[in-house]
C-alpha cells in the first residue's frame, strides 16, 4: 500500500507509470484508473458510432432515448458518488488495476463480438436464434471491453465494497427513465411564461408586435415565429444545473458555503432570462429584413453561445467575488502570476468564437467566415513572445505526413454519401471579383496558415501533455500518454463533423509526426500541408463541400 | 481525478444535449461550443505563481 496522500499526487505516481517519453522503451501497457476509464470510453464511442451508423434506422433510435438518459444519470452519479463517498477505495482499486497491464486477449473478444453483432445484423436474416446470437455477440463485445481494461478479480473486489453506492446509482437511472416524460408537464407553463416575456422584451425595443397566445405565435408582422414547447428553455436551464452543481463540487474547497450556493439560481435565471433575449432577437433579426438569418443561422448558435457566456460567468464569479470565494490573491500576487495554458489555447478558442460568432449571422454562406482568420491572428501575435520558446523547425516527415493525410482524407471521403452542393460555388460567382477574391484569399489563408498553428498548439502542443500534468509547460515536448494521444485525436476528429473518423486518424498522424523529435514546427508543416492540398482542390476543381 | 470528474459532466452534458433534439440547445454545434468551454475555464484555472 501507498502512504495517504492526495489523489492529485497519486494520478502523478500512475501516470508516471504509463508516460512514455522513448517508444522503443516502452513496455506491456499497464496505465492506472484514470487512464483505463479514458481508454474504455474511447472504446465504447467508437463501437457506439460504428454500431449506430451500421445498424440502427433513424426512427428506431428514438426508442433507445430512454436507455440513454438513464445511462448517463447513472453513470455520472455513480462516478460523483464514487468521487464523494469512496474516495479511499478508488485510490486502492486504481493502485491495483496498475498492476496488470491491459488484456488484449479479451479486447480479441470484445471485437469478435462487435464483427458478430454488426456482421449477423447485415445478414438481415431476423429468426429467433439470429436475434439470440446478436444478443450474445453484443455481451461478448460488452464483456471483453470491460474484462481488457479491469482485472476481473480486482474488479469483483471492488464491486462488493462499493456495491451501495451501484444500486444507488441504478436506482437513479430508473429514476431518470422515469422522469423524462412527466418532466415534459413542466414545459407548457414555462413556454406560456417564455412568451409573455418575449412579448414584454420585444414591446420595449418596438411597437410592431404582433401576438397570438392561444398559438403561441410571436413577432412582427413582417416576421413570426411559434414558441414551442422544447422552447422554454428548460433545457438550458438542465445544462446550467449540472454545470453549476459539478463546478461547485469540484472547487468546493475554494467556496464559501452556503453562499456560494446562490450562485445556482442566479445562473439558472440568468440561462431562461438569456433564452428569452435569443427569441426576442430571432424576431428583430428577422423582423428587420434577415428571416434567413435569424432561421438559418442565429436560431442555431445563440443557444451555445448563451449558454457558454452564462457558465463562463458562473465560473468566474465562483472564483473572483469575495462574498463567495474562501480565499482571494493580494493584488500584486496576481500581477506576478502566469498562465501558459492562454498562449496554447487562445487562437484555437479565438476561431471557435468567432465561427460561432459568424455562423450566427450568416445565413446559407458564410459571409463573415474572414473573422475567424483575424481572431486567430489577433491572438497569435498578442502571444508571439511566447512562442519563440518552441522548436518551430520542419523536416521532410512534417510535409511528408500532410500528403498522406490529404490521401486519406480524399479517399475516406469516397465512403460518404455523394457530397451535395452547399450553395457556396453559385452565391460565389455571383459576388464582384474583388469581393470574391477576398473571400477566398483570406479562407485559403485561414486554412493553410491560422488554422493549422492554432489547432497544432492546442491539440498536439498543450493537450497530449496536459493529461498528464497541469504544469505541462515543464515536461519535455515529446512526453506523452498513450490514452492522451487517443483524447487528443478523439476531440480533434470530433471536431470535423461527419468527418470525425477521418479527423481522428489525421490527429494522430500529426501527434505521431510531432513526437517524433517534440517539434511543434512538424505538426503544422504537416496540417498546413494536407489543408493547402485540400484547399488546391477546392479551388481548382470546386469541391467545396470539402471546405 | 478532478479532471476525469470534469470530463465526465462535459460528456453528459453533451449526451444528454444531442439525445433531446430541441432547438434551444443546438447538439450540431455541441463539440465546437463545449470545446470552447472547457478551453476557456481551463485557461481560467490555469494561471499560478511564477
Amino acid at each position: 500500500m501507498f502512504p495517504a496522500s492526495s489523489p492529485y499526487q497519486l494520478n502523478d505516481r500512475l501516470d508516471a507509470a504509463a508516460v512514455c517519453t522513448d517508444p522503443e522503451a516502452e513496455q506491456a501497457w499497464a496505465p492506472g484508473f484514470p487512464s483505463r476509464v479514458a481508454a474504455f470510453t474511447l472504446l465504447f464511442a467508437v463501437d457506439l458510432l460504428l454500431v449506430s451508423s451500421l445498424m440502427w434506422e433513424s426512427h428506431t433510435i428514438g426508442h433507445w432515448l430512454w436507455a440513454e438518459y438513464g445511462a448517463v444519470a447513472s453513470l455520472t452519479v455513480l462516478a460523483g458518488l464514487l468521487f464523494v463517498a469512496a474516495r479511499g477505495t478508488l485510490r486502492t482499486f486504481s493502485f491495483e488495476v496498475m498492476q496488470r497491464p491491459i488484456s488484449y486477449r479479451f479486447v480479441a473478444l470484445h471485437v469478435i463480438g462487435i464483427v458478430a453483432l454488426v456482421g449477423l445484423t447485415e445478414l438481415a436474416a431476423n429468426s429467433r436464434e439470429m436475434r439470440m446470437a446478436r444478443v450474445l455477440g453484443g455481451m461478448a463485445a460488452l464483456a471483453g471491453g470491460g474484462l481488457a481494461f479491469i482485472p476481473p478479480r480486482a474488479g469483483w473486489k471492488f464491486f462488493r465494497e462499493t456495491a451501495e453506492l451501484w444500486a444507488a446509482a441504478s436506482l437513479a437511472g430508473i429514476a431518470a427513465v422515469a422522469l423524462v416524460n412527466p418532466s415534459q408537464s413542466f414545459w407548457r407553463p414555462a413556454t406560456e411564461l417564455t412568451f409573455f416575456c418575449v412579448r414584454a422584451v420585444l414591446r420595449l425595443v418596438t411597437t410592431d408586435v404582433i401576438a397570438n397566445p392561444a398559438e403561441s405565435t410571436i413577432g412582427m408582422h413582417s416576421f413570426s415565429v411559434s414558441i414551442a414547447a422544447p422552447c422554454s428553455g428548460l433545457e438550458g436551464m438542465g445544462l446550467m444545473l449540472v454545470f453549476g452543481i459539478g463546478w461547485l463540487w469540484l472547487f468546493r474547497r475554494e467556496c464559501r458555503f452556503p453562499q456560494a450556493l446562490l450562485l445556482l439560481p442566479a445562473g439558472l435565471m440568468t440561462v431562461w432570462a438569456s433564452n428569452v433575449l435569443r427569441i426576442a432577437l430571432l424576431i428583430v433579426i428577422g423582423g428587420l429584413g434577415a428571416p434567413d438569418v435569424a432561421v438559418r443561422g442565429f436560431h442555431s448558435q445563440a443557444g451555445w453561445i448563451a449558454f457558454n457566456a452564462v457558465a463562463l460567468g458562473f465560473s468566474l464569479a465562483a472564483g473572483r467575488i469575495q462574498w463567495v470565494r474562501k480565499t482571494s490573491f493580494p493584488k500584486e500576487l496576481r500581477e506576478t502570476r502566469v498562465n501558459p495554458t492562454a498562449a496554447y489555447l487562445m487562437p484555437f478558442l479565438a476561431i471557435l468564437a468567432a465561427s460561432m460568432i459568424a455562423r450566427s449571422l450568416s445565413s446559407q454562406f458564410e459571409w463573415l467566415y474572414p473573422l475567424r482568420f483575424i481572431a486567430a491572428m489577433g491572438a497569435l501575435w498578442y502571444f508571439r513572445n511566447e512562442y519563440r520558446t518552441l522548436d518551430w523547425r520542419t523536416g521532410v516527415a512534417g510535409p511528408a505526413v500532410g500528403i498522406l493525410v490529404f490521401v486519406m482524407w480524399i479517399g475516406m471521403d469516397h465512403w460518404r454519401p455523394t457530397p451535395v452542393d452547399n450553395g457556396t460555388a453559385g452565391i460565389l460567382s455571383g459576388l464582384v471579383p474583388w469581393a470574391r477574391f477576398s473571400w477566398l484569399g483570406l479562407r485559403t489563408l485561414a486554412a493553410v496558415v491560422t488554422v493549422p498553428i492554432a489547432e497544432e498548439l492546442a491539440f498536439r502542443g498543450f493537450l497530449i501533455r496536459r493529461f498528464l500534468s497541469a504544469q505541462f509547460d515543464t515536461l519535455h515536448p515529446k512526453t506523452y500518454q498513450i490514452s492522451g494521444v487517443l483524447i487528443s485525436s478523439l476531440i480533434f476528429g470530433m471536431l470535423h463533423g461527419d468527418r470525425w473518423l477521418a479527423g481522428t486518424l489525421a490527429g494522430l498522424l500529426y501527434a505521431w509526426v510531432f513526437l517524433r523529435r517534440g517539434r511543434i514546427g512538424d505538426a503544422v508543416a504537416a496540417h498546413a500541408t494536407t489543408n493547402a492540398l485540400i484547399a488546391l482542390l477546392v479551388l481548382s476543381a470546386g469541391r467545396f463541400d470539402l471546405w | 481525478m478532478r479532471y476525469v470528474g470534469i470530463a465526465l459532466v462535459l460528456v453528459g452534458m453533451a449526451a444528454v444535449a444531442s439525445a433531446a433534439p430541441v432547438p434551444e440547445i443546438d447538439p450540431g454545434s455541441g463539440v465546437s461550443a463545449l470545446a470552447l468551454l472547457g478551453g476557456a475555464l481551463l485557461i481560467i484555472r490555469s494561471r499560478r505563481s511564477r
